[in-house]
């Protein structure tokens, strides 16, 4: 825009609205900027708008009134926090059933070769033992280590999150950014339900962050079954 | 596990009962949230195309507060680790549906509602602001919302909304001046071009 491109008074109020919020091209905005300062009508229209965002500062006021949420929309939130915080309570004592169960598993184990003696023939780590699947849900231990996990990385079985829409709403659902990448997935079967592993960046990199969900996982519905932090 | 019912619970605090949620009471998460109800809808509305939206946004907001509430810092003020929550939860909401290749549920930057400046014309130029920003078309208010109330930089508002830095410019600059007539510190928008 050359000299004589440049507008002239009475500015447009849409220019000069422009102007105000930085959404002219800088060189323009960079010549404009003297002329408007000149121009009493013109300035007059920049103070309002400068006004207006002052008055619009006020409603940060935490304390500024407002229409009180409808009792619908209350009654729905108690509902699914609610719903929420006992499906967690829920999910924390299965977990915790789970890892006693381990854990007296091992007392066992150790209790027997300790009785045995030296020469007990304990079982031998040589041995090709049937692998156990990633399918057999929390209470496999080796479905959730972080080698196991890792090595996700690259494949895809998102089972019914296969669809792009279902995905981004799950992700979403359980605080992940839908644009991020998902590094690996994996059908499972958590406890006694069908579920996903999705395995995504971590807070800090190289961490990784494994989400194990429910198939039923949608923009309203987590259905967060675990989530563990690796590296 | 019920630790804060009945009329007992006015008298705690919110870090009491977010100690109380930790501790096992079922009810004290939902309690602390319903404390903030009102105001976390008055953000959410503001922050949204439709009540619906608010709505399922703050479901979503509400339902990541309770994942996270175990990592929340006691020393900072639950209204306002809510309300960034719920805020981020509105915009990224607004970027999610713009992605979707559905019928446009509002309408594009330039095509404002036809009957919009009739309603202009006909709202009164004594609203306060919080009615004049109804008053604005959907994006424009967002972006005016975001930047101006909220105060995230430009930058991030276009990074949470999924659009250009200077889309979020120019929609400022046209709600702005839109808020500028409806509150009568402007004339008409067609008194000056």
């Amino acid at each position: 825009m050359n000299e004589d491109e440049l507008p002239r008074p009475p500015y447009p109020a849409d220019l000069l609205a422009d102007l105000h919020a930085g959404a002219l091209d800088e060189e323009v905005a960079e010549r404009l900027w003297p002329l408007v300062r000149e121009d009493s009508d013109a300035m007059a229209v920049l103070d309002a708008l400068g006004a207006v965002q002052e008055r619009l500062r006020g409603l940060a006021d935490p304390d500024a009134p407002g229409e009180p949420m409808p009792a619908e929309v209350a009654m729905r939130l108690d509902d699914a926090v609610l719903g929420a915080v006992r499906a967690h309570r829920r999910r924390r004592r299965m977990f915790a059933g789970a890892v006693v169960g381990a854990a007296a598993a091992v007392v066992a184990v150790v209790a027997v070769v300790v009785v045995g003696g030296v020469g007990f023939p304990g079982p031998d780590s040589s041995t090709e033992g049937p692998v156990t699947p990633i399918a057999e849900g929390p209470d496999d231990a080796a479905a959730l280590e972080p080698d196991t996990l890792r090595s996700l990385v690259g494949s895809t079985d998102l089972g019914p999150l296969s669809d792009d829409r279902a995905l981004a709403d799950c992700l979403a659902a359980n605080g992940i950014d839908p644009a991020g990448p998902v590094l690996g997935s994996r059908t499972i079967e958590y406890g006694d339900r069908d579920a996903v592993v999705l395995l995504v960046p971590g807070g800090v990199p190289p961490q990784l962050t494994a989400v194990v969900v429910g198939t039923g996982c949608d923009a309203t519905h987590p259905e967060t079954l675990y989530v563990t932090s690796i590296g | 596990m019920r630790i804060f019912g009945g009329i007992a619970k006015i008298a705690v605090s919110d870090a009491e009962l977010l100690a109380a949620h930790a501790a096992g009471d079922d009810q004290a998460f939902a309690t602390l949230l319903r404390r903030h109800y009102d105001h976390l809808w008055k953000v959410a509305r503001r922050t949204s195309y439709s009540p619906e939206d608010a709505a399922d946004a703050l479901q979503e907001a509400l339902l990541s507060a309770h994942r996270t509430a175990s990592s929340f810092r006691a020393d900072a003020a639950v209204r306002s680790w809510l309300h960034t929550i719920v805020v981020n939860a509105c915009l990224d909401r607004i970027r999610r549906n713009r992605a979707r290749p559905t019928v446009p549920l509002y309408l594009e930057d330039g095509d404002e509602p036809r009957t919009e400046r009739n309603h202009i014309a006909e709202v009164e130029t004594a609203l306060d602001v919080e009615a004049a920003l109804e008053a604005l078309p959907d994006d424009q208010r967002v972006a005016v919302v975001t930047v101006d109330i909220e105060g995230y930089s430009i930058r991030e508002a276009a990074r949470r909304l999924g659009v250009p830095e200077g889309t979020v410019k120019s929609r400022c600059a046209r709600g702005r001046y839109k808020l500028a007539v409806l509150l009568g510190d402007l004339r008409d928008p067609g008194n000056r071009t």
